[in-house]
């Protein structure tokens, strides 16, 4: 089964085309890879799917579990499963980083169906999973995202994907930013999620995350439309060869 | 000594009358003071908000005091073996004549502002803490100021001194809240018009806690007049919570070498209530050091003010401050106004000031959404944010609980169009 389905997905930012016809499918199980060069529209992408407010879609339909994607509220498709990392994580003042996890696990697990989490138990998850992503403690007592490097930032989006248990993680540049231990660290954080039912959609501008993290796939987005795909070698040939030689195919 | 500070009254009078005969003494001297051309000068900071009616019954209402409540059972009579005082004004007068006549109405000059000198004219007694040079008191003092059953004006007055030296924490609360809110109407109003004047010593720190609550019937104005001498630290936390109409003034003189204040202030606004803030901070010697953070929720229709002078003087080199105001907007219906007002006489000094209003950040909603939160909740959360740092600023953990929890029952009110 394919867990997102995006069918000539054209969206617009004011009144400004940025996606322009997007064909994809994720299937259950698998991780793909979405490259392309600076402002080609990857975030956009994703930002979309999770429902961020600028982004209009003018044409074209997403589906997530045979769901229509759009027509769900941001909160409604966090609970239905799906995440986004985002490249940019949002810095908010007096917000308690645990406090902040914590109601956002139970919102999800409320949406499930399942029992809140009180907050001893929620607490020795949530350590566990700290030290797996090798954080500080302290990262918990402060604000969300605030005066966090930008390295913290990233392991925390995981964090935050390891609590919330997606079907489809969208992770946006999570690798940038990251020195070789953290990339590790992100990496593992993945490849433990990975299993027949999830599924991956990793934004990268490197290969190296690819050299710990397998694709199935790897679709190259430029100027708005996938021009690529192929299998994980194409990531690294765009490593070696750059955009130009695809920029063309994107003319039409 | 500053001129600023001279006594407004002779005080050749202690000792030689009686507590009632003073008190008609100053009574006069303020209502001289009242009707003066100097202090009838238009003040532009009451552009944005209508005085209270009060003024046109000068001399004539009677007046309720406030009940006095401490932390401690008696106030009457001075506790064996403690080292300081609280007792009401009337009382210290009998004990201590030549502090209070030669501290009284000093630092909260009636001749300087109307609102004063009404207070001046009209008090019937105050509250009076002294802290002699020297000492630490680590439990909080708590002065709370509540109104009596009655429907005419209250005029609280609270002196405080703190000795050379020593250390401690006011918690001052006032309650102004009646029980006759529900028939509102004009002239059911109550009016309140409270004076706290607090001079700290060389090296003194004061750790001062306010927290004002009022309902639909009641019209608050307060001033709290505080001077600061050498190396001397005075930080205050204010909160309002709600309240139709508010309106508190800060007056602060850093009149010694060194001296430091820093003011922390959170209002909450429910639908349609008015609040006024106004600080006017004196940097009047060599070094001194001012900061103050000013923040408000604004409900729908509400309209939050904030007026913030700070003068810099001549003789006030290598001084320092910082002014920052944040209005937090919860509808396109709310408003706020900011009016910053710098005099800086030199050049050898720091003064920076922003003041920043909006609604809640857009990004951070859609952050809190996409995490499955729902948008009443995520707005929650991050009003909730705004106040925590506010609260997390406080160093008592017993106020800063206490004030989580009547924040956590306001803002559940302020969501209500
Ligand atoms: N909120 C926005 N408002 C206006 N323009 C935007 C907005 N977000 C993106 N854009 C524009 O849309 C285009 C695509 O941006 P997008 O962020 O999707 O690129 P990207 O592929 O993620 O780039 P990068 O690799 O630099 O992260 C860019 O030209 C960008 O300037
Ligand atoms: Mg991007």
């Amino acid at each position: 089964m394919n867990l997102l389905e995006l069918r000539n997905l054209h969206v617009a930012i004011g009144d400004r085309m940025v996606l322009k016809g997007v064909n994809l499918e994720v299937p259950a199980g698998e991780l793909h890879a979405v490259m392309g060069p600076n402002g080609s529209g990857k975030s956009t992408l994703v930002q979309t799917l999770a429902g961020a407010e600028p982004y209009r879609v003018t044409d074209g339909q997403a589906h997530f579990l045979g769901s229509d994607l759009l027509a769900w509220t941001p909160e409604e498709r966090a609970r239905h499963g799906l995440f986004l990392a985002f490249q940019y994580p949002v810095e908010i003042p007096g917000l308690g980083n645990a406090y902040f996890l914590r109601s956002s696990v139970n919102a999800i697990r409320r949406a499930r169906g399942e029992a809140e989490l009180d907050a001893a138990d929620f607490l020795s998850t949530l350590r566990s999973e700290l030290s797996a992503m090798e954080m500080k403690p302290e990262l918990l007592e402060r604000s969300v995202n605030q005066g966090f490097s930008g390295g913290e930032k990233k392991r925390n989006e995981i964090l935050q994907m390891k609590l919330l248990k997606p079907c489809l993680a969208l992770l946006d540049e999570t690798d940038s930013g990251l020195d070789i231990d953290a990339l590790k660290i992100v990496a593992r954080g993945i490849n433990a999620m990975r299993d027949r039912k999830r599924g991956f959609l990793v934004v990268t501008h490197y290969q190296r995350l690819l050299d710990y993290v397998e694709p199935d796939r790897v679709h190259v987005l430029v100027n708005g439309r996938i021009v690529q795909s192929g299998e994980a070698d194409l990531a690294q040939m765009l490593e070696q060869r750059g955009y130009d030689w695809l920029t063309e195919l994107s003319q039409v | 000594m500053n001129n600023l500070l001279a006594p407004i009254l002779p005080v050749n009078h202690s000792g030689q009358s009686t507590w009632e005969e003073w008190l008609d003494y100053i009574h006069a001297a303020a209502q001289s003071a009242a009707s003066s051309e100097q202090t009838l000068i238009r003040d532009e900071s009451w552009k944005y908000t209508r005085q209270p009616a009060f003024r046109t019954k000068v001399g004539t209402f009677a007046t309720t005091e406030p009940v006095i409540r401490t932390g401690f059972q008696q106030t009457d009579e001075p506790v064996k073996g403690r080292q300081w005082d609280l007792m009401p004004l009337s009382r210290a007068y009998a004990l201590k004549p030549d502090l209070v006549t030669t501290q009284f109405g000093r630092i909260a000059r009636a001749d300087a502002r109307l609102m004063t000198a009404l207070n001046t004219q009209a008090f019937k007694d105050g509250v009076f803490l002294y802290i002699p040079p020297g000492q630490v008191i680590h439990e909080p003092v708590e002065i709370v100021l509540t109104l009596t059953p009655s429907r005419a004006p209250a005029f609280p007055r609270v002196l405080i001194l703190i000795g050379a030296g020593s250390e401690c924490q006011v918690i001052e609360r006032h309650i102004w809240v009646t029980d006759h809110s529900d028939e509102a109407s004009e002239h059911a109003l109550r009016v309140v018009n409270s004076v706290t004047e607090i001079h700290l010593e060389r090296r003194a720190t004061l750790t001062h806690y306010v927290e004002q609550q009022g309902d639909s019937s009641v019209r608050t104005v307060s001033l709290t007049s505080v001077c600061l001498d050498e190396d001397s630290f005075y930080r205050s936390f204010q909160f309002d919570g709600l309240g139709t109409l508010l309106r508190h003034e800060q007056d602060i003189l850093l009149a010694g070498t060194k001296a430091h204040v820093q003011l922390e202030t959170l209002a909450l606004l429910a639908s349609r209530e008015h609040r006024d803030r106004q600080t006017r901070i004196s940097h009047a010697a060599p070094a001194t050091r001012s900061e103050q953070r000013v923040r408000s929720v604004v409900g729908a229709h509400a309209t939050s003010i904030y007026g913030g002078r700070i003068r810099i003087q001549r003789n006030a080199a290598g001084s320092d401050a910082i002014q920052d105001n944040h209005h937090l907007l919860l509808d396109s219906s709310s408003r706020a106004m900011s009016r910053p007002e710098l005099e800086i006489a030199i050049d050898d000094v720091r003064c920076t000031h922003g003041s920043r209003s909006g609604e809640l950040d857009r990004d951070a909603l859609f952050y809190l959404r996409s995490r499955g939160i729902d948008p009443d909740h995520a707005r929650h959360l991050l009003i909730r944010g705004f106040t925590e740092e506010f609260l997390a600023l406080i160093p008592s953990e017993p106020i800063r609980i206490g004030w989580q929890e009547t924040i956590a029952k306001t803002l559940s009110r302020i969501g209500e169009p």
